[in-house]
C-alpha cells in the first residue's frame, strides 16, 4: 500500500560509535507513510541506537536524516516531537513520583493564559486517552505504584496522546500479557492503516511481527542487511538473515543420565509462606532440570530459596548427601551454588564498572595474596572468559553499562562461571536476548552439564525448556504439578500440568 | 470507582504527601510545646517576634527547596545571604544620598541586591549545567567566593541602613505582622504559581527521573539554570529581610543558614533524592526548626546539647524517608544465624 512514494522518513549513511564499539556503520533506513515497519536483528545489531537517533535521544556522529525529502537536524527529543516523531523506549521513561496523568502530558500540559496548568482538564484528557485506547487505569495513581505492565501501557498512551506522525516502538510489548498485546496491535493497525501514520516496531518475537508488520529491515553487526516486504521470506529465512549463518539445530544434543548416579542436590518438602508448598525433587550430576509452568507460580521464589535469598520455613536441602543450611547468598556461594539473577541490570552487574572488574567480582578471594589482588592473574582469567563466551568488547576495561543486553547477560554468566560452582541456577537467562546469543547460551549450559555440573534452569519459554532440559518440573500455585521426562517432554504436557486441565486428561 | 486498579482519593493523597503530613504532625506537637513554654505567645508582640525570627530561614528554605527538588543541594545559600546582606548595607545609604531621597535609595538598593543574588545563583547554575559538575561541589566552592566578597565589602560587622527601611520591611499593619505577609507572599505569590506551571512540573520530572524528563522533551539544562538562579534570588530576599531586622551587615553570621535551610527542607518532607515534596512542607520544617531552638533556650538546655538535638532531629527526618527501603532489605537479605 505504501509502494513507490517518497519515504516519509529516511536516514542515509548514519554512523555512531559508543566508546570503542561501532553501534551503527553507514546505515541506511527508509520508511513510508501508513506502514508498520519492523526492525529485526540480534541484540547489539544497532536497532535501538537507530531508534534513539531518529527520536533525538542520541546524536549521530555522521549521516543525514530526511523528513519528507527535507534534510533535518534532530538534536533533542523536543526537536523530534515537533516533527511528530515520538518513541516508546525499551527501558521505560516515566517519572515514578508523578501521577499517570502528569506523566502522559509531561512537557505538554494544558495551561491557561497565566501559564498555570489545568490539572483537572489534564486528568480528564488522560482518562479520555486511556479510554480511547481501551485500557482501564486510574490516572491519579503515582506511576511507581502501578504494576509493570500498566506502566508500559501508560508509556504507550503518553506517546500516542501526542498524535504523532511516526511512532517508534522499541520492544514495547515485553511486559504485556497476550490480550493487552492484541489490543495494542489493534491500535497500531488503526494508526497505520486508517490514520495513515507510520509505525516502526522492534521486537524479538517473530510471531508478533508476523501479525502486524508490512515491511521489515534486518540489521546485523551494526550494518543494514536487507529491507523487504513482509511475506517475501519465510520465518526461517529471516532468522538466517538475522544470524548470518544457518542454525542447523538450535539445541545441543542431550546426554543420557544414569538413573543410579548420585544426586548432587536433594530437595525435600520445601515450604515458603504462601508461595511454595512441599517442593521435592533432586538434581543429578550432569543433569539439566527445567522449571516450567506459568509465570509467577513460585519458580523464582524457589530459586531464591536455593540461593539463600529467602528463608525456608520447612523442608530439608541436601547437597552431595549432606544437609545444608543455606541462610544467605554468601553461604550458598560457599556451598558451590551460583545463580544468574533474572534482573541482570540491577542484581547481576555493576553497570558503571569495567567488564574485567565485573567478571572478577565473585572470585576476588581466590586471586588475592596478603590481601592484595593479583592483577596479572585477574586480567588473564577474565580475558579468557571474554574469549570463551565471545563477549563483544573492545577491551577488558570497557564499562559494562555500554554493552548490549545479550553481551551483558554473557557477562553475568561469565562471572559465575569463574566461581567454578557445582550447582548452577539460571533464572530466565535468555530474556530479551537475540537468537544467536541464545544459541550460544544453550551450548554453554549444556557444556556445563557435560562437565558434571548440576543445573536448574528456569525459563518462561517452553520450547527452550523442552530443547535443553533432561527433566522439567512444572509448578502450579507454588506446588509441583508434575515432573516430566522422556517421552512426556512436549509442550502439550507442560501446558496441561501448568494449567491443570483435568478434563482433557480424562479424554486421553 | 469503575477502574480495576482504582484507589480512594484519600489513599492517593497520602501516597503523594506522606512525608509532608508527617512533617506537619511533628510541627503541631512542637508548636503546642512552644506555646506551653512561652506564656505570652498570644500577645501581638509574641506572635510577631516568632514570625520575625523564622522569616529569613523561610526564604532561604524556599531557595533550597527548588534545588533539592531537582535532586541537587545548594551549599552556598548562607554565602549568598552574606553577600547580599553586605551589599545592602554598603550601597543603601550612599544611593539614598546620591538620589536625594530615602525611598528612592531603598528601592534602588533592593533591585540591585536582588539582581546580585540572582547573578550569584546563575553562576552556580552555569557551572552545574555547562561545567557538568556536581551541585554540591560547585556550591561549596562558590560559597567561599561569595562569603569572601561579603567580607571584603564589610570587613567588620556594621554598616548603615536608611532609617525608614526597617519600618517598610517589618512592623505590623494593624494587628497583622508584616512578616506574616511575607510568608503569604512566598506561598501564594511565588510557590503556588511556580508549582502549577510547566516549569514547576519540569522541576518535579527532572528530580524524579532526569532521563525521562529529557526524553519527554523537557529542556533540562534551562530548567536547572533557572532553579539555581531562583535559589540566589530568594537568598537575596532573605538577606533583605535579615538586614531590616538586624540593621547591619555581618557576613560571618550568615553561614548557619546553609545547613539550617537543608534541615528545614528535609524536616518538611522533601526528598534529598529529588522529585518529592515542596515548599508547603518546608514551611513546616522552618517552623519546627526555629521553634525547637527557641524551646531549648526556654528549657535552659546547655549549648552542647542544643547542637546534638539539632543533629538528632535531622537524622529522624531523614530516616522517615527510608523506612520503606529498610523493610525491603530485610525481606531479601535475611540475617545469618
Amino acid at each position: 500500500m505504501a509502494e513507490k512514494q517518497t519515504p516519509i522518513l529516511s536516514a542515509k549513511k548514519i554512523c555512531k560509535r559508543f566508546g570503542g564499539v561501532q553501534a551503527l556503520k553507514e546505515v541506511d533506513f527508509e520508511c513510508y507513510q501508513g506502514e508498520v515497519h519492523a526492525l529485526i536483528g540480534e541484540n547489539g545489531a544497532g536497532k535501538s541506537t537507530l531508534v534513539k537517533i531518529l527520536c533525538g535521544v542520541v546524536v549521530p556522529d555522521q549521516g543525514d536524516i530526511f523528513f519528507r525529502d527535507q534534510r533535518i537536524d534532530i538534536k533533542s527529543p523536543s526537536d523530534a516531537a515537533k516533527l511528530g516523531i515520538v518513541s516508546v523506549f525499551q527501558e521505560l521513561s516515566l517519572v515514578p513520583d508523578l501521577s499517570v496523568a502528569e506523566n502522559i502530558f509531561l512537557g505538554y500540559e494544558p495551561i491557561n493564559k497565566f501559564g498555570q496548568i489545568n490539572f483537572k482538564l489534564m486528568q480528564q484528557k488522560a482518562n479520555y486517552v486511556l479510554e480511547e485506547l481501551g485500557f482501564d487505569i486510574d490516572t491519579r495513581i503515582l506511576v511507581k505504584n502501578l504494576p509493570f505492565a500498566d506502566q508500559q501501557i501508560v508509556e504507550i498512551a503518553k506517546v500516542l496522546s501526542k498524535d504523532p506522525e511516526i511512532v517508534l516502538l522499541d520492544e514495547a510489548t515485553s511486559a504485556l500479557g497476550a490480550d493487552e498485546v492484541e489490543r495494542l496491535f489493534n491500535i497500531i493497525r488503526v494508526i497505520s492503516h486508517e490514520k495513515k501514520k507510520t509505525v516502526v516496531f522492534i521486537s524479538h518475537k517473530m510471531s508478533e511481527l508476523g501479525c502486524i508488520a508490512d515491511s521489515a529491515t534486518v540489521f546485523r553487526d551494526a550494518q543494514h542487511i536487507s529491507t523487504f516486504g513482509w511475506g517475501k521470506y519465510s520465518e526461517s529465512e529471516i532468522i538466517d538473515l538475522i544470524a548470518g549463518r544457518k542454525i542447523e539445530s538450535v539445541f545441543p544434543q542431550k546426554k543420557e543420565i544414569h538413573s543410579n548416579s548420585d544426586p548432587v542436590v536433594e530437595i525435600c518438602g520445601i515450604c515458603l509462606e504462601n508461595k511454595l508448598r512441599d517442593i521435592s525433587f533432586n538434581v543429578k550430576r550432569g543433569e539439566i532440570v527445567g522449571l516450567g509452568g506459568l509465570v509467577g507460580h513460585g519458580q523464582t521464589e524457589f530459586l531464591d530459596v536455593l540461593f539463600g535469598a529467602k528463608k525456608i520455613e520447612q523442608g530439608i536441602l541436601k547437597i552431595k548427601g549432606k544437609q545444608a543450611f543455606i541462610s544467605s547468598p554468601r553461604i550458598a556461594i560457599k556451598c558451590g551454588i551460583a545463580l544468574t539473577p533474572a534482573d541482570r541490570k540491577n542484581d547481576g552487574l555493576l553497570l558503571t564498572r569495567s567488564i574485567k572488574e565485573n567478571l572478577a567480582l565473585m572470585t576476588l578471594q581466590r586471586r588475592s595474596r596478603f590481601g592484595l589482588i593479583d592483577i596479572k592473574k585477574e586480567k588473564k582469567e577474565t580475558e579468557n572468559t571474554i574469549k570463551m563466551l565471545t563477549i563483544k568488547v573492545s577491551n577488558s576495561e570497557q564499562i559494562v553499562g555500554t554493552l548490549s543486553g545479550g553481551n551483558q547477560q554473557k557477562a553475568v554468566i561469565g562471572k559465575i562461571l569463574l566461581t567454578d560452582a557445582d550447582i548452577f541456577l539460571f533464572s530466565d537467562p535468555t530474556r530479551g536476548i537475540d537468537v544467536g546469543t541464545k544459541f550460544e547460551l544453550y551450548q554453554l549450559i549444556r557444556q556445563l552439564a557435560d562437565r558434571g555440573k548440576a543445573i536448574v534452569f528456569y525459563s518462561t519459554e517452553n520450547n527452550e525448556l523442552l530443547g535443553l532440559c533432561n527433566r522439567i518440573v512444572v509448578f502450579r500455585q507454588g506446588r509441583i504439578s508434575s515432573i516430566l521426562e522422556g517421552s512426556d517432554l512436549n509442550e502439550y504436557k507442560i501446558l496441561r500440568s501448568a494449567m491443570d486441565i483435568q478434563c482433557e486428561e480424562v479424554q486421553n | 470507582m469503575k477502574n480495576k486498579g482504582s484507589q480512594s482519593t484519600l489513599k492517593i493523597f497520602w501516597a503523594k504527601n506522606r512525608e509532608t503530613m508527617i512533617g506537619y504532625t511533628f510541627m503541631i506537637i512542637v508548636f503546642a510545646l512552644y506555646i506551653n513554654a512561652q506564656i505570652n505567645f498570644f500577645s501581638p508582640y509574641g506572635i510577631k517576634s516568632t514570625f520575625d525570627q523564622l522569616l529569613t530561614l523561610l526564604y532561604a528554605g524556599l531557595g533550597q527547596t527548588f534545588v533539592v527538588l531537582i535532586g541537587g543541594v545548594d551549599l552556598s545559600i548562607g554565602s549568598m545571604i552574606a553577600l547580599s546582606n553586605s551589599l545592602a548595607v554598603v550601597i543603601m545609604v550612599p544611593l539614598a544620598d546620591y538620589l536625594g531621597s530615602d525611598l528612592g535609595g531603598i528601592i534602588t538598593a533592593i533591585v540591585i541586591v536582588l539582581l546580585a543574588g540572582s547573578l550569584a545563583g546563575l553562576i552556580n547554575g552555569l557551572l552545574v549545567v555547562y561545567g557538568r559538575l556536581q551541585p554540591i561541589i560547585v556550591t561549596l566552592a562558590t560559597s567561599f567566593i561569595y562569603t569572601g566578597i561579603g567580607m571584603y565589602l564589610v570587613p567588620k560587622p556594621g554598616g548603615l541602613i536608611v532609617k525608614g527601611y526597617s519600618q517598610i520591611m517589618t512592623g505590623s499593619i494593624g494587628v497583622i505582622p508584616k512578616s506574616f505577609l511575607w510568608l503569604v507572599i512566598a506561598l501564594v505569590f511565588i510557590w503556588i504559581p511556580i508549582r502549577r506551571s510547566r516549569f514547576g512540573q519540569s522541576i518535579y520530572a527532572i528530580g524524579g527521573n532526569e532521563y525521562s524528563a529529557f526524553t519527554s522533551g523537557i529542556n533540562v539544562q534551562k530548567t536547572k539554570l533557572i532553579v539555581f538562579m531562583l535559589s540566589g534570588l530568594f537568598c537575596a530576599m532573605a538577606a533583605l529581610l535579615l538586614t531590616s531586622f538586624t540593621g547591619s551587615g555581618d557576613p560571618t553570621k550568615c553561614e548557619t543558614f546553609t545547613l539550617n535551610a537543608i534541615a528545614a527542607v528535609v524536616l518538611g518532607g522533601t526528598s534529598l533524592a529529588g522529585g518529592r515534596g515542596g515548599f508547603v512542607g518546608t514551611i513546616a520544617g522552618v517552623i519546627i526548626f526555629s521553634l525547637i531552638l527557641g524551646l531549648l533556650v526556654f528549657w535552659r538546655v546547655p549549648t552542647f546539647f542544643q547542637e546534638a538535638v539539632k543533629g538528632s532531629i535531622l537524622i529522624f527526618a531523614l530516616s522517615v524517608g527510608i523506612l520503606e527501603k529498610i523493610k525491603f532489605h530485610k525481606r531479601y537479605y535475611p540475617t545469618e544465624d
